[in-house]
C-alpha cells in the first residue's frame, strides 16, 4: 500500500472517528461502487441487495474504530461485505457451500447446455453475464475482486480469507468455464 | 492442457493476442472484456446521505435506551433507599464527621492530592493524543 493511500485512509478514519458525518459520506462515497459490485455479484433481488449495502457501511460505522491499518481500508471494508453476503446466503439457505467437485461441477456447466438457449442469447455480454450468476459465490467473488476491482491475490486472499494457491485456481476455473461456454456461443454463431 | 489454458489466460490478462487456437483465444478475450465492464448494479444517488440518516436514528435510538435504563436505575434506586430506610429503621447520622474534625488537614490534603492527580492525568492524556 503507498504511503500516500494510507495517509488518506488515516486522515479519513480519524475523522469519522471524531464524529465528522461528511467524512463517512465521503468514505462511503469512495467504496460504495466496491461494495455494490461484490453485494450485486452475490445477491439477486434488488431490494436485497440496496438492503445489503447499507447493513455493510452501518457495520464499517461500527466497527471502525476497530480497524488498526494492516491493510487498506477498502480491503477491510470488502471484508466486511463479503462477511455480510455470505451469512445472507447462508440465512436463506441459498447455495452456499464448499465449491462443488471440480469435475463434476464443470461437467455439468460446460455440458448442460441447452442449444436453444444459445442461439437465443443475441447479446453475447448478457450471455457471459447469465454465465457468471450461475457459478459458484467464491468463484464469483474472485472474479469480481480481480477484474472489477484491480485486487492482488494476496489481497483477494485477505478479503474472503482463502489462501492465495486457492484463489488462483478459482480465477483459473471460472474463467476457463466460461470461455468453454463462450466458445461453444461463438461457434454456433460462426455456424449461422 | 491446464499449462495452455494458464498461459491463454494469463497472455490475454496482459493484453496481448496468444499464438494459439482462435476461437479459444477469441472466446478469452471476450470472456475478459465482459468481466472488465461495469455490471451496472448502481445504488441510489442518495445512498451515502440514507446511510447516515440509519446511522443517526440508531444512534438517537441508543440515546433514548441509554436514559431510559439510567432514569429506571434511580428509580429502583429509590425504591431500595425506601424500603431499606422503613425495613432497617435506619436514621441518618453524621456523627462520623465529628471523628474526623482532628485530621481537617489531611483530608483537605487528600482532596487536593486527588484533584491535582486528575489534572496531570487530562494534561498528559492531550499530549498524548495531540502527538498521536
Amino acid at each position: 500500500m503507498s504511503n500516500a493511500e494510507m495517509m488518506d485512509d488515516r486522515m479519513l478514519v480519524s475523522r469519522v472517528l471524531a464524529g465528522d458525518v461528511q467524512a463517512f459520506m465521503l468514505l462511503i462515497r469512495q467504496h460504495e461502487r466496491l461494495v455494490a459490485h461484490m453485494v450485486g455479484r452475490l445477491i439477486k433481488s434488488p431490494e436485497d441487495r440496496d438492503e445489503l449495502c447499507q447493513d455493510v457501511f452501518l457495520r464499517v460505522h461500527e466497527k471502525l474504530s476497530e480497524f488498526s491499518f494492516q491493510s487498506k481500508l477498502s480491503t477491510w471494508i470488502a471484508t466486511i461485505a463479503w462477511r455480510h453476503a455470505i451469512n445472507y446466503l447462508r440465512k436463506r439457505k441459498m447455495s452456499f457451500s464448499d465449491i462443488p467437485e471440480e469435475d463434476a461441477f464443470t461437467k455439468r456447466f460446460i455440458e448442460e447446455v441447452n442449444p436453444e438457449t444459445i442461439t437465443e442469447e443475441r447479446d453475447l455480454d448478457e450471455f457471459v453475464l447469465k454465465l457468471v450468476n450461475e457459478l459458484p459465490p467464491q468463484y464469483k467473488i474472485v472474479l469480481t475482486l480481480y477484474h472489477l476491482e484491480g485486487m492482488s491475490y494476496p489481497e483477494i486472499g485477505e478479503v474472503t480469507k482463502m489462501p492465495e494457491g486457492t484463489v488462483k485456481n478459482y480465477l483459473f476455473r471460472a474463467r476457463n468455464l466460461l470461455k468453454e461456454k463462450v466458445k461453444m456461443y461463438l461457434g454456433k454463431e460462426e455456424l449461422l | 492442457m491446464k499449462a495452455y489454458e494458464e498461459e491463454l489466460q494469463n497472455q490475454v490478462d496482459k493484453g496481448q493476442t496468444p499464438d494459439a487456437d482462435g476461437l479459444d483465444v477469441k472466446s478469452y478475450q471476450e470472456v475478459f472484456r465482459v468481466l472488465r465492464k461495469d455490471p451496472g448494479y448502481e445504488l441510489s444517488p442518495r445512498f451515502a446521505e440514507s446511510v447516515v440518516a440509519a446511522i443517526l436514528n440508531k444512534q438517537q435510538r441508543k440515546i433514548s435506551r441509554d436514559y431510559l435504563w439510567f432514569g429506571l436505575g434511580i428509580f429502583l434506586l429509590v425504591i431500595a433507599f425506601v424500603a431499606t430506610v422503613s425495613f432497617t429503621g435506619f436514621r441518618l447520622d453524621f456523627g462520623f464527621l465529628n471523628a474526623m474534625a482532628d485530621f481537617k488537614g489531611l483530608v483537605i490534603f487528600g482532596v487536593l492530592f486527588i484533584l491535582f492527580l486528575n489534572w496531570l492525568d487530562r494534561r498528559l492524556m492531550k499530549e498524548r493524543q495531540a502527538h498521536s
